[in-house]
């Protein structure tokens, strides 16, 4: 029963390989891939122009929506993963081209213009028409209270604490260079990081008094916040323009003339509406997508509106969407077992290795165990611009897989560094060959032990692999990331709860496995 | 045979180099078992090692029935040299059939032939299949476990056994139950055998010769009569004077009476006794508990390395007031009598 339990046990985890995973992208040539950043507003877009093209031209749109910040999506666009998105002057300009001269709107447009063509062969189409600058943002009552009007009346209150989203804290156009421009005494403030989506429950709760915001952001009229005057002329223009990599443009020059149509559409006030009916009125993005571009005449008939489920229980959603739930769980299972599985093929057979050869040992242990203190999302946005990885499921498992070894690693090392040193010098006295001791005698008696760190890092997997949906890999953590940014507990409840009901059962499944391939006869 | 000559083993880099076997040179005839004593550090262990290569020998070259094990295949060679370790070093995860079968698998015998061997062989150490093939080690008590580490050493009935401190784990009990088999098991099985022990009185009773190694060195090899008349230094001596305190170990050969005199034809025998009377060719003719004694003519002798229990008992059945203790080549050493039997006993 055991031995045919280990022999099955690959095939199981290559079945499980197969079933979960996603199609890869086809390569078909008349294919076009929209990617979008990972916000409400971006995502917007980024349907607005799939919708247009799709209705416009003879390509087949694939959509790759919310792949995190601009850094994660410029490198996708890089690699040719994704053909186009929506990017903003200013980011281009100071965060991508690392440009530090600011100046009006056609003045930076030009220069992004340049720079990208010159760089990287990308191409700025036409702006689309709204400014979404950067704004600092406190709610009326405080604005009202203290007379804030600018950004330069906070330096009068040092007492205000500041939430600052995490991208903002590190941008080039963002927090540090606005205190330098403002002259603020930084030891004085009291500055947390943390997600933009969570920012505005922040301040409404008052946790925080000031926040970073977007001046499109449809989120600003429903908790009633207002936006300081930039009073130094900091911020630089923001103007959202489609960027589209040089080589698709000239292979389909319909893409530039259809998307041309967009230019200057798009006014602030009128952005700010259509996110507001996306974040607070739950209508889905294709649908407002969809309404957006029939008002403005650009497509004949819009599809059939699906509202969005207004908060329900989470429960109520999952229920109401079982075969997009049990697709993610699906995605969420094959992305785990694929690390998990590739973490074992590694970690078992270097944690042979060093037992075999204990000089590396040392040096081969603490490498694993500073791979696991690499933070997750940085490790993803490196191995992006990796030739053959790219965004999607084999970075995910790639990535996921390396913080899968250490946990399998050391057990395997501990593991069969316990067995008893009698038996081992018992095996070898009496004649049995060096992959005789190992597979017959060490391997066995290390099994409980390398059984369990596979748990340890299964359960952990299961929970990183949220971390997925950044890069567009999918899973449980898709519904995670849009509830973020749409301030939707529903949703992220709908991720979060299937997430870790999943690493329950892979702990009890693997626990009962354990079980069954220990080896007998021990006390 | 196993044959030693000039081995030695040094460990680590030669700036902290450790010589752990210098120069050791004996050998260990068919059928005969050679027990290697010493303390620890002693280098005993290794030199048993360097037999199945374990440790390569430095320098120095072994040689088992004449072919030197360095230019052996090591997996052949190593099969050909059953091996016990202390605690019986058994595979915990596996049966005692399989742990016994595991070698005639891996040499490919057909499994009836593996089945047979395996209760053959536990017939062999009193643990009979039916009860015990099917359990796990952990189910056994030690001196069972170390019979079926026996059982796994001969599943291959190689000619040469080596063990290491076989018994050194036990409790005294079971510990002599074990020696008292192993005796039998030798005289049934006949192999070659070296064993490595710590225990001066197992390596005397267990062993035909008795190899004692200090310090790398082998200081003397010999038997139990050997050691005791003529040890090779004062530290052969002190260790055997340490290593055999207790009164149980005594033999014939340490319980001589300082107060028996021997009479040569014509001596006159004087007052005092008890009396030894040699004939003209130097026999014992007589024993007499002195001058005005009666005469027991051609009395019955003992072996020096008779134990003490032996002498008593032989003592009290034949009610002579001295027997003659004679060492190997047949020469008179002295007499055991009642008194000396009896020596040393009342302090415990």
């Amino acid at each position: 029963m055991r031995r045919l339990l280990f022999a099955l046990l690959p095939a199981i985890l290559a079945i499980l390989m197969v079933w979960g995973l996603t199609p890869a992208r086809a390569e078909e040539p008349r294919t076009l891939v929209v990617g979008s950043k990972q916000f409400t507003e971006g995502r917007l877009l980024s349907e607005i122009l799939a919708q247009l093209l799709e209705a416009r031209t003879d390509l087949r749109v694939v959509r790759r929506m919310d792949l995190g910040g601009s850094r994660v999506v410029f490198s996708a666009l890089q690699a040719g993963e994704i053909d186009l998105y929506p990017e903003y002057t200013g980011t281009g300009l100071l965060e991508i081209l690392g440009d530090p001269r600011s100046g009006g709107p056609e003045e930076t447009l030009k220069a992004v213009r340049e720079g990208f063509l010159r760089k990287y062969d990308l191409v700025w189409l036409e702006p689309l028409g709204f400014n979404n600058a950067f704004a600092m943002v406190v709610t009326g009552e405080k604005a009202r209270e203290l007379g804030l009007r600018t950004i330069s009346d906070l330096k009068a209150h040092p007492g205000l604490r500041y939430g600052i989203s995490l991208e903002f804290l590190e941008r080039a156009d963002g927090w540090n260079p606005l205190l330098e421009a403002y002259a603020f005494p930084r030891e004085e403030l009291t500055v947390r990081g943390l997600q933009h989506g969570l920012a505005y429950e922040a301040l409404a709760a008052g946790h925080i008094d000031v926040t970073n915001a977007y001046t499109t952001d449809g989120k600003l009229e429903r908790y009633g916040l207002v936006a300081l005057e930039d009073d130094r002329g900091f911020f630089p223009p923001y103007h959202a323009v489609p960027v589209i990599r040089g080589e698709v443009l000239r292979a389909h020059p319909e893409v530039g003339r259809t998307l041309a149509l967009l230019a200057g559409s798009l006014t602030d006030r009128r952005m700010q509406s259509l996110n507001y009916r996306v974040e607070e009125r739950k209508e889905s993005f294709e649908a407002v997508a969809a309404d957006f571009l029939k008002g403005r005449g650009l497509v004949k008939e819009s599809r059939p509106l699906t509202a969005r489920a207004r908060s329900g229980s989470f429960l109520q959603y999952l229920v109401d969407h079982p075969q997009q739930t049990w697709a993610l769980v699906r995605q969420h299972l094959t992305l785990t077992g694929l690390a998990v599985l590739l973490a074992c093929l590694v970690g078992i057979p270097l944690g042979i290795g060093i037992t075999r050869w204990t000089p590396a040992a040392p040096p081969v242990l603490a490498a694993a165990g500073v791979i696991q203190t690499i933070p997750s999302l940085a490790l993803l946005a490196f191995l992006i611009p990796v030739p053959g990885l790219g965004l999607g499921a084999r970075t995910a498992v790639l990535a996921l897989s390396l913080y899968a070894v250490l946990p399998i690693l050391r057990n395997t090392w501990t593991g069969l560094r316990g067995v008893d040193a009698g038996v081992l010098e018992a095996a070898r006295g009496m004649g049995m060959r060096p992959w005789q001791v190992l597979t017959m005698v060490e391997l066995p008696l290390a099994v409980p032990t390398i059984m369990a760190g596979l748990r340890t890092s299964a359960v952990i997997t299961v929970g990183m692999a949220t971390l997925a949906a950044f890069i567009g890999a999918g899973g449980l953590g898709e519904p995670i990331l849009t509830g973020l940014y749409l301030n939707d507990n529903v949703l992220i409840l709908a991720g979060a709860v299937p997430a870790a009901l999943l690493a329950v059962l892979v702990d009890l499944f693997l626990g009962r496995l354990e079980a069954l391939l220990a080896p007998r006869g021990q006390d | 045979m196993i044959e030693l000559d000039r081995v030695c083993k040094v460990f680590g880099a030669p700036a902290g180099a450790v010589r752990a076997v210098e120069q050791v040179s004996f050998r260990v005839e068919d059928g005969e078992t050679v027990c290697l004593i010493g303390t620890s550090g002693s280098g005993k262990t290794t030199t048993l090692k360097m037999v199945n290569r374990l440790e390569e020998p430095t320098s120095g070259r072994i040689l088992v029935d004449g072919r030197d094990v360095h230019t052996q295949d090591l997996i052949r060679l190593r099969r050909s040299l059953g091996y016990v370790i202390q605690k019986g070093g058994l595979f915990p995860h596996r049966t005692v059939a399989q742990n016994i079968g595991l070698l005639p698998r891996l040499e490919g015998w057909p499994a009836d032939r593996i089945r047979v061997r395996v209760e053959e062989l536990l017939e062999l150490v009193s643990l009979p299949a039916e009860r015990f093939a099917k359990r796990h080690p952990h189910e056994l008590s030690g001196g069972q476990q170390q019979r079926v580490g026996v059982a796994r050493a001969l599943a291959l009935d190689p000619s040469h056994i080596l063990m290491d401190e076989p018994f050194g784990a036990l409790d005294p009990l079971t510990r002599d139950n074990l020696q008292e088999e192993f005796l039998r098991l030798k005289s049934r099985v006949g192999k070659t055998i070296l064993l490595v022990t710590h225990d001066l009185a197992e390596a005397f009773r267990l062993g035909d010769r008795v190899a004692l190694m200090h310090e790398g060195r082998l200081v003397q090899i010999g038997t139990r009569v050997d050691f005791r008349l003529r040890p090779a230094s004062p530290f052969v001596e002190e260790f055997l004077r340490s290593h055999l305190d207790g009164p149980g170990e005594a033999l014939a050969l340490d319980l001589l009476d300082p107060e028996a005199r021997i009479v040569r034809p014509g001596q006159e025998p004087g007052p005092g006794g008890p009396l030894l009377f040699l004939d003209p060719e130097g026999v014992l003719e007589a024993t007499a508990a002195g001058a005005d004694q009666p005469r027991f003519e051609n009395p019955p002798t003992l072996a020096a390395s008779a134990q003490r229990a032996a002498a008593l008992e032989f003592l009290l059945k034949t009610r002579l007031p001295a027997l003659g203790v004679l060492d190997e080549q047949g020469r008179l050493l002295g007499a055991v009598t009642p008194k000396s039997a009896l020596r040393g006993l009342q302090r415990t």
